[in-house]
């Protein structure tokens, strides 16, 4: 190029504009001598001209993310990390998170609140890819409060427009009991405690399921009803050093956290497995109470559709079976019928009704079956012989049922049981009662027929007595022995239970005297309870007044007002004066 | 019983939220002063009057706006209403009752079976949302009434709407979902 002016030095007329780095140099092209410089370093304002395009319009602004958009991200994955989610969680609740704070709606919303919605976000994909985790795990990770956890979830939820699936019980068992203590063996837990994972797994499931069945999952916190399963499981597979254990211990020994509705559902589940025991013909003529009960959680377990629907009335019907003839005590009718006593006394046929199903299906010869008056057909259907089940009501077939089916069944220690049984029909319809005994039923379940829970009533004389107490009437007078008897004493505790000394424990057999149905209603109603939500069995609220059908005086809202009404709602002037100097009012 | 058949289903109206304009300034002091069955909430710069029958409390602010709550059916929101305006009015205030508007209503219906709520929310997914771990009832809004249900597994039904018509509106819409989820 040609350059201005001459060199100093050489007097060249060969100026070369070059660039040393950034900075601009005037340069003899002979010898080199420098002539000029330029600016090193340009101020602002000289900078601020050269710029065309100003930084907030560039696309170097869209491309950086915002402070708070990338501390969210990385709070979010940090609780990814923490909760060792798989990587694709990550990602997906990232772009949840990002999403929802383009959206005016979580703007200008609190920092706590921010931090909040990273915690939804992985909430939220986590539900979405069926993985466990709760509300209450993510808010003691955030140190949130649940209510604002809630609000933010919900406003999340209808922002974006995010379908979120249900909280899958089978994951959340496992993933709960994979926490417990119990069941590494590394733990310091005495050895009585601990716990093969698979087995308490696998019947911790069953209880849930069971408990999901009986209204006892709809509606509530899915942790402490888990809980409350997970501890019966772990008391039901080793019962003998683990009953005395409470609740809390438990809780204290797996590490984890005691939820308060736990206790609540602890009952609610022993006294759904306390009226399915009641149905279980072995264990009739014990008296079970909310600690015995654990030890026969397995069998319950294994026949639980079976047993719910005798131990619960599904419909009202059920207990209807005053029907039947023999019974006289209809109560047994009802009982044991299952509602499907047709009353028939029948042994066998007409025993079906509709519990004694299973009896038909066990093979049951029948008669018993045609038990259903009888509370012994369960027995029949042990596919005993027991043909003497269809005793409805003629106590002689109760012994004779008996004495087949005993021998059998109940044979474990009572030789007399047939004996025994024999004699329980001798009460009026009581043969019912022995029939059941008859029923070697270990096998059968069934039929309930008397048994509803012992504890409901003083009938669990019946349940003895079925056992092949000796008789119903003794039952009354509380003779344990049938209990034992019975089941070859399955239960220690119960004998004595059988004996009916509870409340009404002659009812059942006075009732069977009597054949009135009152007492078969009676235990019909203390025993066979519907199968609806507790709140509904239990109600704490007083029930809402009815409505009123019509008023008196239909309101338009547009009637005249008098003066006489509105003089109640002012203050007469000595008032005002005494209340003003009252409150010392300027 | 079929779902379609008619069924009498009792509504009970549990709240009826109202509001009106009395037009004019209030001195909250003299209405604390003069009136009775009044409560003065100095903080918060409003008073509470309850009226007996019908029995309504309203919420009155010193800028003329009245809400009242409390009444079990919209006309008798309105007489109650009235005599609240009519009360003002006795104590030596210009009150003119305009602007009478009943906002929400709160009514309440029981459904004769129970109802599986899982199976109802995947059933009815976009409108029904259950969390059992923040709320025992699946809520279900109804857009186009601007209507939401809380529906518990005990049958029991509460509804939320901005008239009774649209309350009643909403049970008869939502009477076939649950009926498809009962027991």
């Amino acid at each position: 190029m040609a350059a201005r002016g001459r060199c100093p030095e050489c007097g060249s007329g060969s100026l070369v504009e070059d660039a040393h780095y950034a900075q601009q140099q005037l340069v003899c092209a002979a010898c080199g001598c420098v002539l000029s410089e330029g600016l090193l370093t340009t101020t602002y304002t000289d900078e601020e001209h050269l710029r065309e395009v100003a930084y907030s319009q560039s696309t170097g602004q869209k491309e950086q993310l915002s402070r708070c958009l990338q501390r969210g991200i990385r709070r979010v994955q940090d609780l990814c990390k923490v909760l060792q989610l798989p990587a694709v969680f990550e990602d997906t609740a990232v772009s949840y998170f990002q999403r929802a704070l383009q959206l005016p709606a979580f703007h200008l919303v609190s920092l706590e609140k921010k931090e909040l919605l990273g915690g939804c976000c992985v909430f939220v994909a986590c539900r979405q890819h069926r993985w466990p985790l709760t509300m209450g795990t993510v808010c003691s990770l955030l140190y949130a409060r649940q209510e604002l956890f809630a609000s933010v979830f919900l406003s999340l939820q209808r922002e974006l427009g995010l379908s979120v699936p249900a909280l899958s019980l089978a994951d959340l068992v496992t993933t709960h009991l994979n926490s417990f203590r119990l069941v590494q063996p590394t733990a310091s837990v005495p050895a009585p405690f601990l716990e093969d994972k698979e087995q308490l797994l696998a019947r911790t499931m069953a209880i849930v399921e069971l408990a999901s069945e009986t209204w006892l999952v709809t509606g509530r916190h899915p942790v402490p009803v888990v809980t409350a399963a997970a501890f019966l499981a772990w008391q039901s597979l080793r019962p003998g050093p683990r009953l005395c254990c409470p609740l809390a211990r438990f809780c204290r020994l797996a590490g984890v956290d005691l939820p308060p509705p736990a206790h609540l559902r602890l009952r609610e589940l022993l006294e759904i497995l306390l009226g399915m025991a009641s149905q279980l013909s072995w264990l009739r003529g014990f008296r079970l109470d909310k600690r015995t009960v654990v030890k026969h959680i397995g069998d319950l377990l294994q026949h639980r559709l079976l047993l719910l629907k005798r131990a619960f009335s599904q419909q009202d019907g059920q207990g209807q079976q005053d029907t039947a003839p023999g019974q006289g005590s209809g109560s047994q009718g009802s009982l044991d019928k299952g509602s499907g006593s047709q009353g028939s006394l029948d042994k066998d046929s007409g025993s079906q009704g509709s519990l004694d199903k299973e009896s038909v299906s066990q093979g049951s010869l029948d008669k018993d079956s045609g038990s259903q008056s009888c509370p012994g057909q369960g027995s029949g259907s042990q596919g005993s012989l027991d043909k003497e089940s269809g005793s409805q009501g003629c106590p002689g077939q109760g012994s004779g049922s008996q004495g087949s089916l005993d021998k059998d069944s109940v044979s474990p220690g009572s030789p007399d049981k047939d004996s025994v049984s024999k004699d329980s029909p001798g009460q009026g319809c009581p043969g019912q009662d022995s029939v059941s005994p008859g029923s070697p039923d270990k096998d059968s379940l069934d039929k309930d027929s008397l048994g509803q829970d012992s504890p409901s009533q003083g009938c669990p004389g019946q349940d003895s007595v079925s056992q092949g107490s000796p008789d119903k009437d003794s039952l009354d007078k509380g003779c344990p022995s049938q209990d034992s008897m019975s089941q070859g004493s399955l239960d220690k505790d119960s004998p004595g239970q059988g004996c009916p000394g509870q409340g009404p424990p002659s009812s059942p057999a006075v009732a069977q005297r009597q054949g009135c149905p009152w007492a078969g209603k009676q235990q019909r109603g203390g025993s066979l309870r519907p199968l609806l939500p507790p709140c509904l069995i239990h109600p704490r609220k007083r029930p809402r007044p009815a409505a009123p059908s019509a008023p008196a005086v239909a309101l338009t809202g547009d009637e005249p007002i008098s003066d006489s009404e509105i003089e109640q709602y002012l203050r007469s002037p000595e008032e005002i004066r005494a209340f003003r100097k009252a409150k010392a009012w300027p | 019983m079929d779902a379609d058949s008619d069924v009498a289903l009792d509504i009970l109206i549990t709240n009826v939220v109202c509001v009106f304009r009395t037009r004019c300034h209030l001195n909250l002091r003299k209405i604390a002063l003069e009136g009775a069955n009044v409560i003065y909430k100095r903080d918060v710069g409003k008073v509470l009057m309850k009226l007996r029958k019908p029995r309504i409390t309203a919420t009155i602010w010193s800028s003329g706006k009245v809400i009242c709550t409390g009444a079990t059916s919209e006309e008798e929101a309105k007489f109650g209403a009235r005599r609240l305006a009519r009360s003002l009015q006795k104590l030596g205030f210009q009150v003119i009752f305009t602007d009478f508007k009943v906002v929400n209503v709160l009514a309440v219906c029981n459904m004769p079976f129970e109802i599986r709520l899982p199976e109802f929310t995947t059933n009815n997914r976009p409108h029904a949302s259950y969390e059992p771990e923040l709320h025992p009832a699946v809520c279900y809004r109804i857009k186009s009434l601007r209507a939401t249900l809380q529906i518990f597994s005990t049958g029991s039904i509460t509804v939320t709407g901005p008239n009774v018509k649209a309350v009643a509106s909403a049970v008869e819409q939502i009477y076939p979902f649950v009926f498809e989820s009962r027991k």
